[in-house]
């Protein structure tokens, strides 16, 4: 990899994060609870250093749910940050907590089982993420490029608060470029 | 000791805590205790109908956004379905936070079936080794009554193990929609915290 296209890199991420993080701030996310992943990364290590938020990691991306949902209902908006195996993991909390009390939370995916990916754990729940959304009727949005990144997610984040349902935002390999763990 | 009577205990001395309860049984007798006490209606209750497991994930994030005292009336079943969730908060620290774990070692509302606290699973013990400032349990009501009061006056995390016994019965279920509790319990928070809806 040459120099200039390790700034340039480095500089696409920074937007990408950054666009991500003033969107939370627009719609008074303050409240984030997460579960790692190696390209969420780039944004919630920004956000634990930023004193607007308060993070909680938790054990499993179910909690995620049931943290963040205490926190809207407490009057504070939220928001999570997994990866799509995760997503695995919070498809009960979502349909018997979230649809039914019309608690909305925007969830960030990292998709895995995309461009790149080898490591066939994570294809068949990286793959059947956005199919899963449709069947139980959770709005999604895939970022894989640059263009109208502000819209696509500060944009659905409005909807979110206006549809009172959580609202997935995916984040593709072609969007963050980064190394996939 | 009947959950019944550890609900009672709770909303005749917590004041307008917020109050989030397991699903079934522990929420359907929230609902009815929060009436016979003409206390409805009570808009810090928040009552789940699923999302097994997540009561007091629910309760911790509560508890972060405000100071005052938030309980949270779990079940064994259901604690033992998340357990990860001890460790947050034991890791977070909320100072404000009570779990009342109502641990009768079964899955009572499924049919009875014994849980692993029937067996070798101490639940004031691993809130202990997760964390918790103060961990507690107790077989009988005056107990009960006694640690909760302590409860709320102490800084927390507080785990109390009320071990109780099921009488065979269960209430009508809370004639509350999921929505309204959302909307009700958010805007009583709102208010209190002086923010604009
Ligand atoms: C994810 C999930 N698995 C299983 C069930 C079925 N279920 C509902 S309540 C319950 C038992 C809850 O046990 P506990 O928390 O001890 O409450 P109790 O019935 O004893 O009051 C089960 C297994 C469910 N609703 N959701
Ligand atoms: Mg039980």
């Amino acid at each position: 990899m040459l120099i200039q296209d390790i700034i340039l890199w480095g500089y696409k991420m920074q937007e990408w994060v950054k666009i991500i993080i003033d969107s939370l701030k627009e719609h008074n996310i303050s409240f984030i609870s997460y579960v790692p992943d190696i390209s969420i990364d780039k944004v919630t290590k920004e956000i634990e250093s930023d004193p607007y938020f308060t993070v909680v990691p938790a054990t499993r991306e179910e909690e995620c749910i049931g943290i963040a949902s205490g926190s809207y209902v407490s009057g504070v908006n939220s928001a999570i940050f997994m990866q799509s195996s995760g997503f695995g993991n919070c498809i009960n909390a979502l349909t018997s907590l979230n649809l039914p009390a019309r608690i909305p939370i925007p969830m960030f995916i990292n998709l895995r089982g995309e461009i790149g990916e080898f490591n066939i754990a994570q294809v068949t729940m990286g793959r059947s993420t956005r199919p899963i959304l449709d069947v139980i009727n959770i709005p999604h949005v895939t970022l894989d490029n640059d263009i109208n990144l502000h819209k696509k997610v500060s944009g659905n984040i409005t909807l979110c608060y206006a549809s009172k349902i959580p609202l997935a935002i995916c984040l593709s390999p072609l969007l963050h470029g980064g190394k996939i763990a | 000791m009947l959950r019944y009577d550890v609900i009672k205990n709770i909303l005749q001395t917590s004041n307008n805590s917020p109050v989030i309860s397991n699903l079934g049984p522990t929420s359907d007798e929230l609902w009815h205790i929060t009436k016979e006490l003409e206390l409805l209606p009570r808009e810090r209750n928040f009552y789940t109908y699923g999302s097994m497991g997540l009561c007091s994930s629910i309760a911790l994030g509560i508890a972060i956004n405000t100071n005052e005292k938030v309980v949270s009336i779990d079940g064994d079943g259901s604690l033992l379905m998340n357990l990860g969730t001890l460790s947050t908060i034991g890791r977070v620290s909320p100072d404000n936070l009570i779990i009342v774990a109502c641990d009768n070692e079964m899955w009572a509302q499924t049919g009875y079936q014994p849980t692993a606290t029937a067996f070798n699973t101490e639940l004031e013990n691993v809130s202990k080794f997760c964390g918790f400032k103060n961990t507690f349990k107790c077989t009988n009501i005056d107990e009960f009554k006694n640690i909760f009061e302590n409860a709320l006056k102490i800084k927390g995390p507080t785990m109390i193990v009320a071990k109780t016994k099921e009488t065979g019965e269960f209430p009508e279920v809370t004639p509350v929609e999921p929505e309204f509790t959302t909307y009700r319990f958010r805007n009583s928070m709102l208010n209190n915290n002086e923010a604009k809806l």
